[in-house]
């Protein structure tokens, strides 16, 4: 397994991907808090917060989860793709222990790009700021573990939807569409299943990775929010982490 | 006997078709397996199998005398069809990061180079090699942790006369210098002759015969067939005209194995003792000739 995983993180730090998506999330995430600075200015508002604000909400864009999916799916199936699974496969690994080293890297990965985020966050808003008020609560720092356990379960979703598709043009598609789709699935099923109910209605889009991790993105969020999130995120690492051995643990190659 | 694999009534089915139906073959330590088999005869699903690469629906695989499968598959390298490579990265990347999973130091790996020749690619991408090049690169992935068996499906196939060659020298290399055992599937039956010592011929996924190359030989060596009126006559004088050498009869016709060179003296002497000769003639049986036989093409 160690020399697994010494292969993958040789792969993680020679995929052009890896670096291209978390450059392109770092500049974004640069310009973003650069523009919120000059509204604050040009609104005549003060800077208390603004540090803690921009931390929090760089690693829970949208784009940060569509760049995420589009890495994992490169990273996922490249081996896929070019057949060199092949060379691995007969070397006498077993499917279960590529899975869970690709698996782990992933996941490492992704919470690298999180942290890269939050750091050029905190460096940009610091210095735009030009004053030192980066006290943080431990509400807060609950609310960045969260999207940390979160950002894991999203890699494992996407990890699970590479490993099933294994071609890197569906997995790229499929990894941007699943959260969306399964989004419009539970409102449809919401407005369906609340039809004619007033009070007491049924949730189910709270439940799901995109609210969760939407919830994270204020300064301090409620108890009951960080509850559901530590709750709900190794649910979704666990039960996705089974679905994707179960896709590849009879494959033929 | 020391054997390298061993497998035993081994099935592998897709659906109701078996591509694979039971078969039991023997590797020994030191050879050069050739595989023939027609398109889809089922050669590379029972190298996967024994790689791992598929899982069979019956039977049994026994690697070095019995090792377990996921310890001894570690000391086999393979080739499987087209070699599969990382294409934006250099055949030193290549090796280096499969390396990783076989323990292979550096210096292992331009020595490697080197064998296959491909130590002075430098940093050109495995993506613009020719595709003698990319198969060159896939034997040296093969070739890494120090492997023991080998195992090529095609390693020939798409290459040019210059590229069969350097791959037959290298398969050569390998077996003679390293001692390395090899089973190696091709469609070229001259080529794969030049190199094998046992042969094993598939064909609709059953192991239809195996020959050492040396039996092989013996059985496709030239003849002298004569056909004649009366047989029991006609032996008679061959004997007394070439001594006792061992002779075939196949309905009228005489089958003689040496002495080819004898073959005017010998009609002398039948027509001389009043046997009339039908037919004389020289047969040579080709590898080719052979195999369509055995496989009833």
């Amino acid at each position: 397994m160690g020399r697994l995983i010494k292969f993958e993180f040789r792969r993680l730090f020679s995929q052009k991907s890896f670096y291209i998506c978390t450059g392109i999330l770092m500049l974004i995430t640069v310009l973003q808090i650069r523009s919120s600075w000059n509204m604050r200015v040009d609104f005549g508002l003060d800077g208390a917060g603004f540090v803690q604000e921009s931390l929090i909400n760089s690693g829970t864009t949208f784009l940060f989860i569509i760049l995420l999916g589009i890495f994992s799916a490169l990273f996922i199936c490249e081996d896929y793709s070019s057949g060199t699974i092949r060379v691995i496969v007969t070397r006498g690994y077993s499917r279960a222990k590529i899975y869970f080293a690709k698996l782990i890297v992933l996941c490492i990965a992704a919470l690298i790009m999180l942290c890269l985020c939050w750091i050029s966050a905190l460096a940009t808003a610091t210095v735009v700021y030009d004053g030192v008020n980066t006290s943080m609560n431990m509400m807060f720092l609950l609310a960045m573990l969260g999207q940390a356990l979160l950002v894991i379960a999203y890699a494992c979703l996407f990890n699970a939807a590479a490993s099933a598709v294994q071609k890197t043009g569906g997995a790229i598609a499929l990894c941007i569409v699943l959260p969306m789709t399964v989004t419009i699935i539970l409102t449809l099923l919401e407005t369906t299943l609340n039809r004619g109910r007033t009070g007491n209605e049924i949730e189910l889009c709270k439940y799901w990775l995109e609210q969760l991790i939407s919830e994270l993105s204020i300064v301090s969020p409620p108890r009951e929010s960080l509850q559901l999130v530590f709750r709900a995120a190794p649910i979704y690492t666990a039960v996705t982490t089974g679905l994707g051995l179960l896709f590849v643990f009879k494959r033929e190659y | 006997m020391d054997y390298v694999l061993k497998t035993n009534n081994l099935t592998k089915r897709f659906g109701f078709k078996k591509a694979v139906n039971g078969v039991s073959m023997t590797i020994r330590r030191g050879e050069i397996y050739g595989f023939i088999g027609k398109n889809g005869a089922g050669k590379t699903t029972l190298m996967r199998m024994v790689l791992g690469a598929a899982v069979p629906s019956g039977g049994s695989i026994e690697l070095f005398g019995g090792e377990d499968l996921a310890t001894a598959r570690l000391r086999i390298g393979s080739l499987l069809e087209s070699p599969n490579l990382y294409k934006n990265c250099s055949a030193f990347e290549n090796l280096k990061r499969f390396s990783l999973l076989t323990g292979n130091s550096n210096e292992d790996i331009r020595s490697i180079l080197r064998f296959v020749g491909l130590a002075d690619t430098g940093s050109k991408k495995v993506g613009n090699f020719s595709l003698g090049m990319k198969q060159r690169l896939g034997i040296a992935i093969a070739m890494l942790g120090h492997p023991d068996f080998l195992i090529l499906d095609e390693p020939v196939n798409g290459l040019d006369p210059e590229g069969i060659h350097s791959i037959r020298d290298l398969i050569i290399r390998l077996n003679r210098d390293l001692g390395i055992t090899v089973l190696v599937s091709s469609h070229l039956l001259d080529e794969l002759s030049k190199i094998v010592t046992t042969y094993g011929i598939i064909n609709n996924g059953v192991l239809v015969e195996e020959i050492s190359a040396r039996e092989l030989v013996e059985k496709c060596r030239r003849k002298l067939l004569i056909t004649v009126d009366n047989v029991d006559k006609a032996v008679g004088v061959i004997k007394s005209s070439l001594g006792n050498v061992a002779l075939g009869i196949s309905g009228n016709t005489v089958i003689v194995d040496s002495h080819l060179e004898a073959s005017g003296m010998l009609n002398d002497a039948l027509v001389k003792s009043g046997v009339t000769v039908l037919e004389l003639r020289r047969q040579t049986d080709t590898l080719e000739n052979y195999f369509l036989e055995r496989i009833g093409g």
